[in-house]
């Protein structure tokens, strides 16, 4: 073998675009698979907060009710550590639901939530 | 063959192009990576949208459907659909636009309310991200029994 072709060999010029790289594009697929999982979440987490703040504003529903429906909800989309709040007055009842959503790779866990506002409905004397 | 001189085997280590392609790599892949997260931002803010106007509608008609009169039905719709849009975090470039419209506005009548809301994209202008418009339409039936009239 020659000295330059040895030399060629030997020397680990590029050697960190399948060291380095790869890796990188690896995780960087993995986010962006764990992005969509979040963005599905999120919108779960919206339609939760959104129908609970109906059912409890609209409806009359007991808010103990909704709030058991937001967090089935939330939970079969495979949300944890869900909770809950309502506050309901005469104007408005506000539903925040919040949950956190399991990530693809280590430490990538995060929290979801959502707010929703609905104008409180109520008997009108005529 | 006669053996290279050392100064020979640097000189072709500094000419040869094998590491080039890293440094090509990183310059198309850091702002290509910044560019999908924006993407990302912009595509996850429609969504929401869509979610937080097609509520705003069905509060909103819910609203008008207990007015009493077609004036009184806008008004209670534009309050209802911006008190909700703004309180999902939603914002809409210039305010939602709503409409009230009903095949009656008496029992038993249909309320329909279409909410348009432009959403600002001003802060992905680095993607050149398009002011898209989301628009809902929601009905609601005026209570047969109740009391209607100003």
């Amino acid at each position: 073998m020659s000295p330059d072709r040895n030399s060629r060999i030997n020397d680990d010029r590029g050697a960190v675009t399948s060291i380095l790289l790869f890796p990188v594009f690896a995780i960087c697929a993995l986010l962006l698979v764990q992005g969509v999982f979040w963005q599905q979440d999120r919108t779960v987490a919206a339609s939760a907060a959104d129908r609970a703040s109906a059912a409890i504003a609209l409806y009359n529903a007991a808010p103990r009710d909704a709030e058991a429906e937001a967090i089935a909800r939330m939970s079969a989309a495979g949300m944890v550590d869900v909770a809950v709040s309502i506050t309901r007055n005469n104007d408005v009842t506000v539903v925040v639901v919040a949950g956190t959503s399991h990530g693809l790779l280590p430490f990538t866990s995060s929290t979801i939530s959502a707010r929703s506002v609905t104008p409180t409905e109520s008997f009108v004397a005529p | 063959m006669k053996p290279q001189r050392t100064s020979q085997r640097i000189g072709q280590r500094f000419r040869d192009d094998r590491g080039n392609g890293d440094v090509l790599a990183m310059i198309f892949i850091v702002p290509l990576a910044f560019g999908v997260i924006l993407l990302y931002s912009f595509v996850g803010r429609q969504a929401a949208s869509v979610q937080a106007v097609t509520h705003a509608a069905d509060v909103a008609a819910r609203a008008a459907a207990l007015a009493g009169s077609p004036g009184a039905g806008q008004s209670a719709a534009s309050a209802a659909a911006t008190n909700t849009l703004s309180g999902a975090g939603t914002v809409c470039a210039g305010g939602p636009a709503v409409s009230a419209t009903a095949t009656a506005w008496a029992p038993g009548g249909i309320v329909t309310v279409t909410v348009t809301c432009t959403i600002e994209t001003g802060d992905l202008t680095a993607i050149a991200a398009p002011d898209t418009t989301k628009t809902a339409s929601s009905d609601a039936i005026i209570d047969t029994y109740r009391e209607f009239g100003p």
